[in-house]
This record gives C-alpha cells, sequence and structure tokens, in this order.
C-alpha cells in the first residue's frame, strides 16, 4: 500500500485493517464519498462495489486497487432504518451499474446515482432477496 | 370409383386435408433458434452433424415468424418470461413447445431461487417434456419424435387445439402494463386471470395444479417423453 493512500484514509479518520484481498478501511456515511474522491485522485481505481447484510446494517463494500496489484477494500454502513449512501459513479464512472445491483439486491439507494432502477430483477419486483430479512416463497410439494 | 363414392361423404375433403396437413407439419417442425440456457448446448448438439436434426426436417429458423415448434432449452427468469412469452406469441399457429431439462420443466436446481419460475409450463402450454440436466442429444430427439407422433395424430380442424394458444396463468410479478399486454384482448382463457384481484393472480399462480380460469378452458393435454425409454 502505498503511503500517500494510507495518509488519505488517516485525513478521513480511518485506517487500514487486514492483510491481501482483506485489507480494509471503513469509514463513516459521511466520508465515503470524500474518501473515495481523494483515493481516485491519488491514483486508486475502482474493481467492484458490492454489500453485506449485517443484521442491523448493511455495509456497502467498495474494492479498489491500487496499481498495480494491492487491493483494498472501502466500507460504510447504513442502518436499515435509513439505506442511503452518496453516489460515487461520477467518480468512478463504472460504479454506476454496481450501484443498481445494489440497491436492486440489498435496498440501498445512492444519491446522486443517475438511473437508481431495477437492473437484474424485473422493474416491478418489489423484493430485495439477498436481505437476511428476505424469505424464499415455500414450495407446494 | 372409391374415390368419387367416399367424396359425397360428409367431411371427405377435410378430413384428407387435414391427414395433409398433419404428415406435412409433423415432418417439417421448425423450431425457433432460442437458446436460453446450458441445455441450448445440447440443443446445438443436437443440430450439428453428429446427431443431425436435419434428417427429421427439424431446422432451426431464427425468426420466430418462420418456426413452429418452441424448444425451451433452460431456466426461465422473471425477467427473461415476458420476452419468451412474446417470442411464442409471434410464431405461426398452431404451434408447439418442448419443455427441455430440468429447469424447463419445474426450475430444476434454481426451484427456489427468488428469480426463476417454476417450470416454464407455468406460463406456456407445454406439449412434450424431456427430463435430464442436460438431457443427450438422443433423449431430445426422441422427444422430437414423440412430438412428431403427437403432431400427426392432432386433427388441426376444428377446435381440438384451441385451448393450446392460452398461456395459463401470468406472473403477478409483472408491471400492469405487461399484463395489459398478454393478458386484454381478444384471447379468451387468461384475460380473466389478469383482470382479477391481485390475490387471485397470486393464488393461481402458485396453487400446485394452476386452473386457467373459473369459465376459461380447461388446461390442455400434455404428453410426457416417458424417462425410462430415453
Ligand atoms: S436442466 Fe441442467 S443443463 Fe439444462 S438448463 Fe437446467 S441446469 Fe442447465
Amino acid at each position: 500500500m502505498r503511503s500517500d493512500l494510507v495518509g488519505i484514509l488517516s485525513i478521513h479518520g480511518t485506517a487500514l485493517h487486514g492483510l491481501g484481498f482483506d485489507a480494509r478501511a471503513v469509514v463513516t456515511r459521511e466520508a465515503w464519498r470524500d474518501c473515495a474522491a481523494d483515493l481516485q485522485m491519488a491514483g486508486a481505481r475502482f474493481f467492484d462495489i458490492t454489500a453485506i447484510d449485517r443484521g442491523d446494517s448493511v455495509e456497502v463494500i467498495l474494492v479498489l486497487i491500487d496499481p498495480p496489484a494491492t487491493h483494498f477494500s472501502l466500507r460504510a454502513s447504513c442502518p436499515n432504518e435509513d439505506l442511503r449512501l452518496d453516489t460515487l459513479s461520477d467518480i468512478f464512472p463504472p460504479a454506476e451499474w454496481g450501484e443498481r445491483e445494489v440497491f436492486d439486491l440489498f435496498g440501498v439507494e445512492f444519491d446522486g446515482n443517475p438511473d437508481m432502477t431495477r437492473i437484474l430483477q424485473p422493474e416491478s419486483s418489489t423484493i430485495f432477496p439477498l436481505r437476511r430479512s428476505f424469505v424464499l416463497e415455500q414450495r407446494p410439494w | 370409383m372409391g374415390l368419387v363414392d367416399d367424396a359425397e361423404q360428409p367431411g371427405f375433403v377435410t378430413t384428407t386435408l387435414d391427414k395433409l396437413l398433419r404428415w406435412g407439419r409433423s415432418r417439417s417442425m421448425w423450431p425457433v433458434n432460442a437458446g436460453i440456457a446450458c441445455c441450448s448446448l445440447e440443443m446445438m448438439t443436437t443440430g450439428a452433424a453428429r446427431y443431425d436434426f436435419d434428417r427429421f426436417g427439424i431446422m432451426f429458423r431464427s425468426s420466430p415468424r418462420q418456426a413452429d415448434v418452441m424448444i425451451v432449452p433452460g431456466p426461465i427468469t422473471k425477467k427473461m418470461a415476458p420476452i419468451v412469452l412474446r417470442v411464442y406469441n409471434q410464431m405461426a399457429e398452431p404451434r408447439w413447445v418442448i419443455a427441455m431439462g430440468s429447469c424447463a420443466i419445474s426450475g430444476g436446481t434454481f426451484v427456489d431461487s427468488y428469480n426463476v419460475l417454476p417450470g416454464c409450463d407455468t406460463i406456456l402450454p407445454v406439449d412434450v417434456y424431456i427430463p435430464g440436466c442436460p438431457p443427450r442429444p438422443e433423449a431430445l430427439l426422441y422427444g422430437c419424435l414423440q412430438l412428431r407422433k403427437l403432431i400427426s395424430e392432432t386433427s388441426m380442424i376444428g377446435s381440438s387445439r384451441k385451448t393450446l394458444y392460452v398461456p395459463p396463468v401470468l406472473p403477478p410479478e409483472w408491471s400492469a402494463e405487461l399484463l395489459a399486454e398478454y393478458g386484454a384482448g381478444d384471447q379468451p382463457g387468461y384475460a380473466d386471470v389478469t383482470t382479477s384481484a391481485p390475490e387471485v393472480v397470486e393464488a393461481a399462480y402458485h396453487s400446485a395444479d394452476a386452473p386457467v380460469a373459473a369459465d376459461g378452458p380447461a388446461a390442455p393435454d400434455v404428453q410426457e417423453a416417458g424417462d425410462d425409454e430415453v
């Protein structure tokens, strides 16, 4: 990990924990967007955006690459009552579809995403299937 | 002599024409070229030189307008369902459906998924079911030959196959627009279901033996490709 990226993380009140693919930095929701923007300016590249349901909150995970090959993730938690987060789609353009997928499967809405609609499920769908609270339909047999 | 005598019988011309049509249709089943999932690879193999669909007059058409058989080779996701149904509705009548593989029969390994229909017979009237995951090309060939038998034995004159054109029940997740597109209008049978209250649609969709509608036509008889012989 380059020292300037470590410095950016510490400016935003966080630090890197874990090794290898598990390297992670947890930021507050307020610092999420600024931190990602600063990391992008310092050369971090977008790899993936996904989420985990932690029960009482949904943790959104932004996986970044520190070129040439170091992966680390930036994470922010949204409480279940308020599943909102600032968009990163203008900082990392490919994040737009990733955010739509997180919205489709977890129900986290990204403020500022130009097209916050369903991407994998039919538009009329009302479920968020990867949430822990989602119960699959019972089979008749 | 005999021909002239027979010609005076009522229905001689129509039954003879019917026989000719049945013969012709059963010898030129043209499936629409719609590969949905992994079973379509077996479908392609069956079309290729080693198994050679063409020798039975089965030739894949890229346009649904030229096709009269739809082989459903895989699970239908809820997002894909309107498209599959649209392709089906664009096919020339009379038309038949072959459900190929466990996924198309019942949802297969994806049956519990939030996004997959439990079998393509929830939206399409299926004539032949071919079990397997995936079925071998021989099984597909056998299923097609069963369908050929079915076609050559079913009269197209009169109303005997009318019910098969009616997709039984539409998934309640579809938007009102889609339901209106497929439900409203001239085809009897599913208009009743889609215009009923949402909970009625829901119940019809999830019940094991999905009824078409109280006063609609009965669900079509289907023919199984016996798995023990395959
Ligand atoms: S039945 Fe098996 S091979 Fe066929 S589509 Fe389903 S999973 Fe794939």
